[in-house]
């Protein structure tokens, strides 16, 4: 692999290895870290011992005759932060997963039927569409989530529905040229009917554009996610959400306990900037512009 | 010797009276006056092809001769008129008749960089047409489009069976385009334009390549194209069209002998030669082609006509038939 | 041009698209200059002007217009030169005319930039009258570009290029996108224009016919390089490089055999070109020294070929 040349490669490459590290981390976090995240008992050979609150980083500590070092420092419950981040991290990823997986798809399907089919079912469509783009997205999810209630699920749902409408435009304004292209009506001549077209022809001309923004829509629901857990929507404690502890954590910022809100605002900064970087990146190679040659 | 040559000569399309209109988008005013402007493409045009001939239509941008080559293969619905298919009419089969007419004609597109999927493989768009048409079984399937390649030129086959199009040449797309073309085993080929975007020292391979297709394969071909010299290389009958309309028919050695319209010899004249520069043989018009929404009445061409007399100016011409299959529409020739 | 050698920097490696190449332009001579894709054909009109693209590097070489280096001059020089002495038309006429300024205002600020300070009615009075010259009704002078026809915007650029009277015009590709009776109307009003004006004319196209009927000398480039120059009767009828043999026979004359002569093969990856004469791989006369060596320049006479063989 060669040194990055562009703008966009050195893009793909930081972003690459941040979501990779960020990926990573969630997933092995509880094996690298284990501490006590949801609690603030440590059980330590058999029993339980009970965490002070309100440590700050880099705190070690003596409990049942060993020594504990708290390298984030404990929350206002004696939580271990690190283990708390890394849980969030699970939890927060899975949400902008999940979110990103159902608006794509069904931001994709409708808009590959409505660009093929054209008519009345475009039009309508299209509208509704439109008319959910035209709301701010986080506006969009505050309502859902406070209609379908707290939970995984119900969370990924109601950010997922406030970016369906940016698969859709994007696919659709593609169908709609790629339709007319002398290839499609090659598979015209051949005798292809509409779906083997949509699906053989159409859909993936539609890729390299897909992929770049699927980086960006995740960037997009890890914010939304914590804006909505910053709010009280959408999540139950003590289930570890880096919005929900920002948002605890600024009140204890003015107190001095500046470890509790920072540290989950930075994990949101620092995994929201390395999926966009990626997506960046994916633009410039799967897109490449005029002047770039 | 004429009723043998007419017994063993199948006629394999044959145009009959085509009418392809065009609605456009009218302007408020238009609207309210309950006009509709209307685009006339093909305006009543007639010919037929001999079964393993080529044939082509010569005109430049106007003429009508691309939407012709679009309804033959049934990507556009004439106004009126029939398009006959062995002497049956293509736009009154449905269902199952109607898509085996369109395995028996095929068409070859002008750009190959725009009339080939940029994200599919090669060998997998040559196959294609056999997936959609369930032909035998996909082994089979993909034998037979690495066989198609190879009849076209791109060896080894297997290797650009895996290659994308933006990894070949704009000749070697074209050839891609042409097994795409080729693999339903058709009757017809339409080629619209076929080497006009392909560098000049491709252009007389794919030529070549359709002349030996012809014969391999046994097709008939439908040749489009503003150029002349390769109508000259390989065609037997030219068709020229101008303005919707067909204006000279005749077979290719006699019509670039002796062109008889004055658009033909025009044109003739115009075409890039590599002797030297005679003035004084060129037949010029003045002006430029009209826009087909707007034709002039009477002959299309006579505000451009040196030699355009009152009748041209109101009557529309008819098809004079001159000698043996020489066809010509204009007053000059009228007998009146 | 001397050497000139320009290089394009993209995604995928360096392609050198002008290879040393050195060519000369009398005054009042019309050169034809002609080559397929990736003959570098483009760009040499280009860089003469310095309008290549920014990921295009000029290596080495000069281009010496009144004795004076074009690459090295200074902006406001160049911008003096640029539409003065030499002017440029594209084939695409809206490289050449901005589609939402009327034609009167093209010559306008023509003028304007080049310090004639014309009145209104001036300008208006000169631009109908070149229009006029070049073949377009006057009253199109003040119409926008899609008003006129293809022919007609081709005719404006035209127009527009001879307004100051240029010492040279550099027409690249300007018919290829017009019909046949279009390009042979063209043809003859350059033709005329060349007589009238005595401008010099550096005449870009892949189609030899056309630069039989109007260039005085032509070039042949392949592949970045040139490989035959010289008088346009004289090479047209006895080619020495097997490339321009090769172009001449591959397009069938009307009235002539019907047999095609196809070149086999395929043109050059020009990030890769073939070692030695770049043409070998498709000469019917290539052996062991046309695979290893660059053919130079040479004279024969007042011919110029790079071939071992010519």
């Amino acid at each position: 692999m060669r040194k990055p040349r562009t703008f966009g490669e050195w893009c793909l490459l930081l972003g690459s290895i941040l979501t990779a590290a960020t990926v990573l981390l969630s997933l092995i976090g509880d094996i690298v870290a284990p501490g006590n995240a949801t609690s603030s008992i440590l059980i330590i050979d058999g029993s339980r011992v009970e965490v002070p609150p309100l440590l700050p980083p880099l705190s070690s500590i003596q409990l049942a005759g060993k020594t504990y070092t708290f390298h984030l420092g404990t929350d206002q419950l004696g939580r271990d932060i690190l283990s708390r981040l890394l849980a969030g991290a699970r939890f927060v990823l899975a949400v902008a997963f999940l979110s990103t997986a159902i608006s794509s798809l069904a931001g994709i399907l409708l808009g590959l039927l409505s660009g093929y089919a054209g008519g009345m079912f475009d039009r309508v469509v299209s509208l509704v569409m439109d008319s959910l783009y035209s709301l701010p997205g986080l506006i969009v999810a505050i309502a859902l989530a406070a209609l379908l209630g707290t939970g995984l699920v119900n969370m990924s749902l109601a950010i997922a529905v406030a970016y369906i409408p940016s698969y859709f435009r994007m696919v659709r304004g593609q169908v709609l040229s790629l339709k007319a292209m002398p290839f499609v009506e090659a598979a015209k001549i051949a005798g292809a009917g509409s779906l083997s077209i949509t699906l053989r022809q159409i859909l993936p001309n539609t890729f390299p554009s897909i992929a770049s923004l699927l980086p960006i829509t995740f960037a997009d629901a890890i914010i939304t996610e914590a804006g909505l857990s910053f709010l009280g929507l959408g999540i139950e404690p003590p289930t570890p959400d880096w919005g929900f502890d920002l948002n605890k954590g600024r009140q204890f910022f003015l107190a001095g306990y500046w470890w509790i809100g920072v540290f989950p605002g930075l994990a949101i900064i620092v995994t929201v900037l390395g999926f966009l970087l990626l997506g960046e990146g994916l633009n410039e190679i799967l897109n490449p512009k005029k002047w770039e040659a | 010797m004429t009723g043998l040559s007419h017994a063993t000569t199948r006629e394999i399309l044959s145009v009959s009276r085509l009418k392809v209109y065009f609605p456009l988008k009218r302007t408020i005013e238009e609207v309210l006056a309950r006009k509709q402007k209307v685009l006339k493409a093909v305006d009543d045009v007639s010919f037929s092809m001999e079964e393993g001939s080529i044939m082509a239509l010569v005109g430049e941008s106007g003429s009508g001769k691309t939407t012709i080559a679009r309804t033959v293969v049934g990507l556009v619905n004439p106004t009126s008129g029939r398009v006959l298919f062995r002497g049956r009419d293509v736009f009154s089969l449905r269902g199952e008749e109607f898509k085996e007419y369109r395995r028996k004609v095929q068409m070859v597109f002008q750009d190959p960089t725009v009339s080939l999927n940029p994200r599919m493989k090669i060998g997998e768009q040559v196959k294609y047409p056999l997936d959609v048409n369930k032909v035998s079984t996909p082994e089979q399937r993909r034998e037979k489009a690495i066989k198609t390649l190879e009849a076209v030129g791109l060896t080894p086959p297997e290797d650009f069976y895996n290659r994308y199009p933006h990894q070949l040449s704009g000749g070697q797309r074209q050839r891609a385009a042409i097994a795409r073309a080729l693999i339903l085993d058709p009757e017809l080929l339409v080629a619209d334009e076929p080497i006009s975007n392909i560098d000049v020292s491709a252009r007389a391979q794919i030529l070549t390549l359709l002349r030996e297709l012809k014969d391999q394969y046994h097709l008939s071909i439908l040749y489009i194209t503003h150029d002349l010299s390769s109508a000259w290389a390989i065609t037997d009958k030219v068709a020229v069209m101008y303005l919707g309309k067909i204006v000279e028919v005749a077979p290719t050695t006699e019509i670039f002998k002796e062109p008889l319209h004055p658009y033909t010899q025009a044109l003739m004249s115009a075409a890039p030669i590599l002797g030297e520069h005679t003035p004084g043989k060129r037949l010029v018009l003045r002006g430029e082609i009209p826009s087909p929404i707007n034709p002039p009445p009477g002959c299309r061409l006579h505000p451009r006509c040196p030699f355009a007399t009152e009748t041209c100016r109101e009557r529309e011409p008819e098809i004079l038939p001159i000698g043996k299959d020489h066809t010509v529409a204009c007053h000059l020739y009228s007998k009146s | 041009m001397r050497e000139l050698r320009v290089s394009y920097n993209t995604r995928r490696g360096r392609v050198e698209a002008l290879s040393d190449v050195s060519l000369a332009l009398n005054e009042a001579e019309v050169l034809g200059v002609v080559g397929e894709s990736g003959s570098g054909k483009s760009t040499l009109g280009l860089a003469i002007m310095r309008l290549l693209p920014r990921y295009a590097k000029v290596e080495r070489g000069e281009v010496i217009f009144n004795g004076k280096d074009i690459l090295k001059m200074d902006e406001e020089s160049l911008r003096q030169l640029r539409g003065r002495e030499i002017a440029i038309v594209f084939q695409d006429p809206y490289s050449s005319l901005n589609p939402v300024t009327r034609i009167i205002d093209h010559f306008a600020e023509l003028f304007r930039e080049h310090g004639y300070n014309y009145s209104r009615e001036e300008v208006l009075r000169t631009a109908a009258e070149l229009l006029e010259k070049m073949g377009v009704p006057r009253e199109k002078v003040l119409d926008y570009p899609h008003q006129l026809s293809g022919g007609q915007r081709q005719r404006a650029a035209i127009a527009l290029a001879l307004a100051l009277n240029p010492r040279l015009l550099i027409a690249d590709e300007i018919t290829t996108a017009l019909d046949a009776l279009v390009e042979a109307q063209i043809v003859d009003l350059l033709r005329e224009v060349k007589k009238e004006y005595k401008t010099s004319m550096l005449f870009i196209t892949h189609n030899m016919g056309l630069v039989a009927q109007l260039a005085d000398r032509v070039a042949v480039m392949y592949a970045g390089k040139l490989v035959e120059a010289g008088e346009t009767g004289q090479v047209i009828r006895n080619p020495r490089h097997p490339y321009t043999k090769a172009l001449l026979t591959a397009v069938p004359r009307i009235g002539g055999s019907r047999s095609l002569q196809p070149i086999p093969g395929e043109p050059p990856d020009m990030r890769n070109p073939p070692p030695g004469c770049r043409f070998h791989p498709r000469c019917p006369l290539a052996s062991e020294v046309c695979k290893r060596e660059t053919p130079a320049l040479r004279s024969i006479g007042d011919r110029l070929v790079a071939c071992h063989y010519a």
